[in-house]
């Protein structure tokens, strides 16, 4: 019996109604350990072939990890994965809260959903007990409007995903919302299960999950409690929790503005985490068993109403407001509410809003198109936007295919200013002038996000070669030289198994990446609970292998790919950042393609971006390596 | 006065040759910024320092007997 | 000793219940623990922390006699317990609580384990 996990897949067949409980292999788990691992696996074996992302083959995964549910720090992660409708191939999406160990403890490691309800519905899963019901008069209401509808009538004890109007509409960057606040944000994974009817998944859990060795576990729990509590960075890191960051992003010119037409903006300290301190946070709100919880709830008053809100986060402070040149704090999560009520990526909804902006500027899109004049800084235009988006009204239909579509079919130069790789929006870095984080945003094989790799301290370190910071004046920014574009590959790919390798844990990085929490304590967490011994390297060695399939799947999955679909937009490497510390810098093609060059040398791909066939043999993935040279673009020289 | 500085592994991974915990003694006051600069930490890479367990700006003077912790790059959420 | 709740420190990780099903029955199942979170959102937007208090009610419903203080603590005699149910209903704070595979209702013990745990120092330990 395999300890550790709930030791089951769930599997939903939604247009014939079937419902199938089947036993998790343990090669599974030993090969892909669990969550994205799952989701990877599964993707590369069940997705048929040439399907819409939005139609009924799609399959909807959900899973957890390992780790997930036990009692140690932050082990509230679910992962759920799709084909992606942002993209056409792989697709993940990460989520904190309640709901991965609530899953496993109902008895699932791993939910399975295929086919399409016949109407809107709710599925609810009660230990044993699998319905799939009629959403009714759910379906149009707002996510969280959803969740507080579900949780009175179902009680406090499910824990609930809900949809909101622009996952039934199938936007391309709809979200899942869950616990009023938290959300699996990118993608389009809330268009999936809108494609599917669903507009709320319940569940509750009431078994154990079996564990080797409870009793060790009780004493390995409790010390990672007081490790982490003893952590320099416990006390000072919380309070502001990610917003924290908000001032630091800026002063090293990496802050999107304006739709990314600049890295520096000088209204920042009305929009960080003092600025949340001050006029937001009620509530320090966290995911399952985080001691450190970076969930801020609050109130935001506005012209536009009260609202409570989860948030902001960084990546929506920087896409929502700085990138929006939203300059008020109240009005960034006045905007995150919105997103969150209608079941929209704040990240994508914030770099397709600033678009639309720009687009409306330069007279590409007219006030008849949109509805209405639109203008950075104004909190009515975003608003405005975002709800077309929602319901796909007016210019919400260009809009609800995400920036890359609406830039296609717009045309007129406009593809050069949709800041997004393979079609998935840019999230809150900008990296002219640093070459590893833009790396992993071109590389990261969900499209740009920046949760597969973090190296920015790497690009700033190589720049910033002497300790000596330059004197700052009042008013001005530090200047920096332009980073080497050399050398980065390394870091990157390493990065990419780390990072991940939290999300096949089913666990959150926070307390190892932010506070220094020792790899060795989730060593000896994974054996008392899984009885088996695996070493942090051979873990990471786990998250390589999965690193090679995903981009094996989206290889499968869209027609073409390969080198093109790595390539970061005309913006970022024709126009030099106009002002602040990084002013004058950007990539060139040129140094883009050295870039590329390296990092595919080092993965073992071909020139084209493709995995070989022996680096996946090398990687365990002989089944992969099998079928590539069917259906993948590798260069033709 | 004696000052401990804590450094964080979100800056040792990125700066070679930096201790956990470095305790230096000094006759003047000092910014964190200044300290940060005398142990070998490039300013430009703190996203921020706390003195006694509190976030401060970098140009925050620290006071006798302080225990300071600088935190390295994080990505947010 | 007795435990007190300070709420308003709570960001509803749940991590004591964890515990306390862990502690007192072996198993990591948060369905066994003897205290509640209630999250109450959209509005206030706040956490409040259900726990026994030790205040006898579940002891004086009990028709067995199987429930008795020790030292101030009201605990369970499983081998007395007819599983009638009567103490959960008589629970004024709603913290007695059944379970499909446990005989006997779940009640706290004051191991102290929650308190120990909780990283926001919302459950602490104070003299009776």
């Amino acid at each position: 019996m395999l300890k550790g996990y709930a030791g089951r897949i769930l599997r939903v067949d939604l247009t014939n109604e079937k419902i199938e409980k089947q036993p998790l292999p343990a090669k599974m788990a030993q090969h892909f350990i669990g969550g994205r691992g799952f989701v990877a696996k599964t993707l590369f074996d069940e997705l048929p072939p040439n399907i819409d992302p939005l139609g009924p083959d799609n399959v909807f995964i959900a899973a957890s990890g390992p780790l997930s549910g036990q009692f140690m720090p932050a082990s509230g992660k679910t992962h759920f994965g799709c084909k992606s409708p942002a993209t056409g191939g792989y697709g993940d999406s990460n989520l904190g809260g309640h709901f991965g160990p609530a899953l496993k403890y109902a008895g699932y490691d791993m939910m399975v959903l295929t086919g399409r309800a016949a109407s809107p519905s709710v599925l609810v899963i009660e230990d044993e007990k699998i319905t799939i019901r009629p959403a009714g008069n759910l379906w149009g209401m707002g996510s969280l409007s959803s969740e507080t509808r579900l949780k009175e009538e179902m009680g406090e004890d499910f824990q609930i995903l809900t949809i909101g109007p622009a996952g039934e509409n199938r936007v391309a960057f709809a979200c899942i919302t869950h616990d009023f606040g938290r959300q699996a944000g990118r993608v389009g994974i809330g268009a999936v299960l809108g494609s599917k009817n669903i507009k709320a998944i319940a569940v509750k859990g009431t078994g154990s999950i079996p564990v080797n060795d409870p009793r060790a576990l009780l004493e390995e729990g409790k010390r990672a409690y007081r490790n982490v509590r003893a952590k320099p960075g416990f006390t000072g890191w919380t309070p502001e929790g990610t917003a924290g960051i908000t001032d630091w992003v800026t002063r090293v010119g990496a802050l999107p503005t304006r739709n990314f037409q600049t890295s520096y903006w000088d209204q920042h300290a009305k929009i960080n985490g003092a600025a949340i301190l001050r006029e937001l946070k009620i509530t320090d709100k966290g995911c399952y068993c985080c001691p450190t919880p970076c969930g801020k709830y609050g109130k935001a008053k506005t012209g536009l109403g009260e609202v409570y809100v989860e948030g902001p986060e960084f990546e929506t402070i920087s896409l929502l407001g700085s990138n929006c040149l939203i300059d008020d704090i109240s009005e960034v999560a006045y905007a995150n509410y919105v997103c969150d009520e209608l079941g929209l990526d704040t990240i994508s909804a914030g770099v397709v809003c600033s678009w639309a902006i720009e687009c409306f500027e330069k007279g590409l899109l007219s006030r008849e198109a949109i509805g209405k004049d639109v203008q950075f800084g104004d909190l009515e235009s975003v608003v405005h936007l975002l709800e077309c988006i929602a319901r796909r009204e007016g210019i919400g239909e260009l809009l609800a295919g995400g920036v890359k579509t609406a830039a296609q079919k717009l045309g007129q130069g406009s593809e050069a200013f949709a800041i997004h790789v393979k079609g998935l929006e840019w999230s809150g870095y900008e990296c002219r002038n640093a070459p590893g984080m833009m790396l992993a945003y071109m590389t990261s094989d969900v499209g740009a996000h920046h949760a597969r790799a973090w190296v920015l301290g790497h690009d700033l370190a190589g720049s910033s070669a002497s300790v000596h910071d330059l004197i700052v004046s009042e008013g001005t920014s530090e200047h920096l030289p332009k980073s080497e574009v050399t050398g980065r590959a390394a870091k990157v790919i390493e990065s990419q198994h780390l990072r991940p390798l939290f999300d096949l844990l089913g666990i959150c990085r926070l307390q190892f990446m932010e506070l220094g929490f020792e790899v060795e304590n989730y060593e000896r967490l994974y054996e008392v609970v899984t009885g088996k011994r695996m070493t942090w390297e051979q873990m990471l060695s786990v998250s390589e292998r999965v690193w090679q399939l995903t981009r094996s799947v989206s290889a499968r999955e869209i027609p073409g790919f390969g080198r093109s679909w790595d390539y970061p937009p005309e913006r970022l490497m024709n126009d030099p950042v106009p002002d602040g510390p990084n002013q004058g810098h950007c990539i060139s093609r040129r140094e883009v393609d050295i870039l590329l060059d390296e990092y595919y040398t080092l993965r073992g791909w071909d020139a084209n971006g493709i995995p070989k066939a022996e680096t996946l043999i090398t990687m365990g993935l002989a089944d992969v390596a099998e079928t590539i040279s069917q259906w993948a673009c590798h260069e033709t020289t | 006065m004696t000052l401990t500085i804590h450094v964080a592994q979100s800056l040792r991974g990125v700066v070679n040759d930096l201790p956990k915990t470095i305790i230096v003694g000094y006759t003047e006051r000092k910014t964190l910024r200044q300290l940060a600069v005398d142990v070998g930490i490039p300013p430009i890479l703190i996203v921020f320092g706390m003195i006694n367990g509190v976030k401060r700006d970098l140009n925050d003077i620290v006071g006798a007997d302080a225990e300071v912790h600088f935190l390295g790059t994080m990505s947010g959420g | 000793m007795r435990l007190i709740a300070k709420s308003e420190r709570c960001s509803g990780c749940g991590a004591c219940r964890l515990v306390c099903g862990l502690t007192n029955y072996g198993e990591v199942n948060p369905a066994m623990a003897a205290l509640s979170i209630h999250g109450r959102f959209p509005a206030p937007g706040v956490y409040e922390i259900s726990l026994c208090d030790q205040c006898g009610a579940c002891a004086e419903a009990c028709p067995v006699d199987a429930i008795e203080a020790e030292n101030g603590v009201y605990l369970v005699n499983a081998d007395v317990c007819i599983s009638c149910g009567e103490c959960i209903e008589a629970c004024p704070h709603g913290v007695m609580f059944e379970h499909a595979r446990l005989d006997a209702p779940i009640k706290c013990t004051l191991c102290q384990a929650c308190a120990e745990i909780c990283p926001r120092d919302a459950l602490v330990l104070e003299d009776a």
